[in-house]
């Protein structure tokens, strides 16, 4: 019985190519910028931190500290979760570092030595987001012979925010699309519906139920959005590809990556059974 | 098999059906005549619960239809087969999808349902019109394509509006002969016509409206 629906649902869809291929192809396109939105927000998210990682913290030591107590602060930060690897730098490796970006003579009517010492640390990518940064950066700053604690606080809090920011803005609109979406598919479906409306009255004529009269809508809800579905996820896959061949950047999803297109199809098919529930809901048999 | 007691039906103040009363028994062929607009049809729909009385009882098929609640109506219509006056075949489905549309509602599965059609087509003579569409039919294997669809599931009760209007007396006879077989089966049958010929001589009982009463 499930095949005979199947099939009606299939005639009538051919029955209409061309204006259902219309339907498809802007259900498509609707499809392809939640997908592209939804993958922006993520590839936000993965670029702010993959920048947070890259600054990396500065702690500086306290004037006077002997080499073996530097040492030893060094091996316990290294030892810090977060903390991928860190690097002593003495207040006579920061002069000459210092001579060589501004040459020796800037330097010639120095007497002692300005530059304390520090320990340079980086970061451990994947577990990072700015608030574990800054909570990380208050505890360093708190420890015996370290004086001051540096990071690129301001920027990342900014991406951090616009990140933020990005993703309820993107949230939104895919809201708004995926709404957008059932919208048309329930109207396609009311039309679907309404042009058959002859043919509906002699299938209750002949004693069919309403769950009969509205199973082949439903799957033509449904082959709406697995159609244009497939259609988004081609378009995502290239689109994807070209992004990550272009600048060798993959973004981080919560899902398998390799997984967005069975997905875009997935949710193309959801939302056509919403639609069609929608519309069928609306029409009173 | 299917009871009237005093049933009437109004539109805008007319009366279509005006206390009418009678019964046909279980394996009876009956036919219901009068003029133009004397209710014939409205009749019959009242049957299939098409219109729904606004006075008196009708019981079909053991359904008490005054009693039958909306989710109900498709199961007696599956009980009572009807060859309407205007058809309603789909156009764009062949032979065999409309006769089988009958079995399909009914859930009745591909092999016993493509079996049953080609056997209900043989009977009314249109075996080799199964593949095609119904508006390269004549008026006459139109009328037994539905025919065939009324009587495919073997309905408790037939019903046949004007089956015959409009067909050459030959045509007619080969129509007549089909309702005959079926009556032979044990089908209980219940023909609205015009035409005379049709039931003079049928032995058959025949009731007859006139402006919506049954004359006696
Ligand atoms: N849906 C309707 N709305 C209003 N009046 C109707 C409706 N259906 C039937 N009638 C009226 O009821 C009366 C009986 O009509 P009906 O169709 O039952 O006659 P009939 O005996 O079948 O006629 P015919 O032999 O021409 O088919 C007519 O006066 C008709 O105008
Ligand atoms: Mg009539």
């Amino acid at each position: 019985m499930f095949i005979y629906h199947v099939r009606t649902a299939w005639l009538s869809l051919a029955r209409n190519a061309g204006i259902n291929l219309l339907t498809v192809f802007s259900l498509a396109v609707g499809l392809s910028l939640v997908a592209i939105t939804v993958l922006s927000v993520f590839g936000l998210h993965t670029a702010v931190k993959e920048w947070t990682s890259g600054f990396g913290m500065v702690a500086y030591l306290a004037e006077g500290l002997p080499t073996k107590g530097q040492e030893a602060l060094r091996d316990r930060l290294s030892r810090e979760p977060g903390i991928r690897s860190v690097e002593l730098v003495s207040a006579e490796d920061a002069l000459r570092e210092l001579e060589g970006a501004l040459g020796k003579e800037m330097l010639q009517g120095l007497e002692a030595n300005p530059l304390p010492a520090s320990i340079r640390i980086f970061l451990s990518p994947g577990n990072l987001d700015v608030a574990r940064v800054k909570e990380l950066a208050g505890r360093l700053a708190g420890m015996d012979g370290i004086v001051e604690v540096e990071y690129g606080q301001k920027w990342v809090e900014r991406m951090a925010v616009a990140a933020r920011q990005f993703g309820l803005a993107g949230s939104a609109l895919g809201l708004s699309l995926g709404i957008g979406i059932i919208f048309i598919l329930s109207n396609t479906i009311k039309i679907l519906f309404y042009r058959r409306a002859q043919e509906i009255d002699i299938l209750k004529l002949l004693g069919a139920t309403q769950g009969f009269i509205r199973a082949p809508f439903l799957i033509e809800g449904v082959f709406f959005g697995i159609l244009s579905g497939g259609v988004a996820a081609l378009g995502t896959f290239l689109a994807r590809n070209w992004v990550s061949g272009k600048f060798g950047f993959v973004i981080e999803t919560p899902w398998p990556l390799q997984f967005t297109e069975p997905l875009i199809v997935l949710v193309g098919a959801v939302l056509g059974l919403a639609g069609s529930f929608i519309a069928l809901g609306r029409i009173r048999l | 098999m299917i009871a009237f007691d005093t049933v009437t039906k109004t539109y805008d103040g007319n009366k279509a059906i005006a206390g009418v009363s009678f019964e046909i028994q279980k394996g009876e062929m009956a036919f219901l005549t009068g003029p133009s607009g004397s209710g014939k049809t409205t009749l019959l729909r009242l049957v299939y619960r098409e219109e729904v009385a606004d006075q008196g009882r009708i019981v079909v098929a053991g359904w008490d239809l005054n009693k039958l609640d909306s989710t109900s109506i498709p199961f007696l219509r599956r009980n009572v087969g009807v060859v309407f006056q205007d058809f309603k075949l789909l156009p764009d489905r062949t032979v065999r999808d409309n006769v089988e549309l009958t079995l399909r509602i009914q859930g009745i599965a591909d092999d016993e349902a493509r079996e049953r059609v080609t056997s209900t087509l043989r009977l009314v003579g249109l075996r080799h019109k199964t593949d095609a569409y119904p508006p390269h039919l004549s008026g006459g294997e139109q009328q037994r394509v539905v025919i065939a669809r009324a009587i495919i599931g073997n309905p408790a009760v037939l019903l046949a509006d004007e089956p015959t209007g409009n067909l050459d007396p030959d045509t007619a006879k080969g129509i007549m002969d089909v309702f005959r077989t079926v009556h032979s089966r044990g089908g209980t049958i219940l023909i609205a016509t015009h035409d005379p010929n049709l039931y003079e001589h049928s032995g058959c009982r025949i009731f007859r409206l006139q402006e919506g009463k049954l004359l006696a």
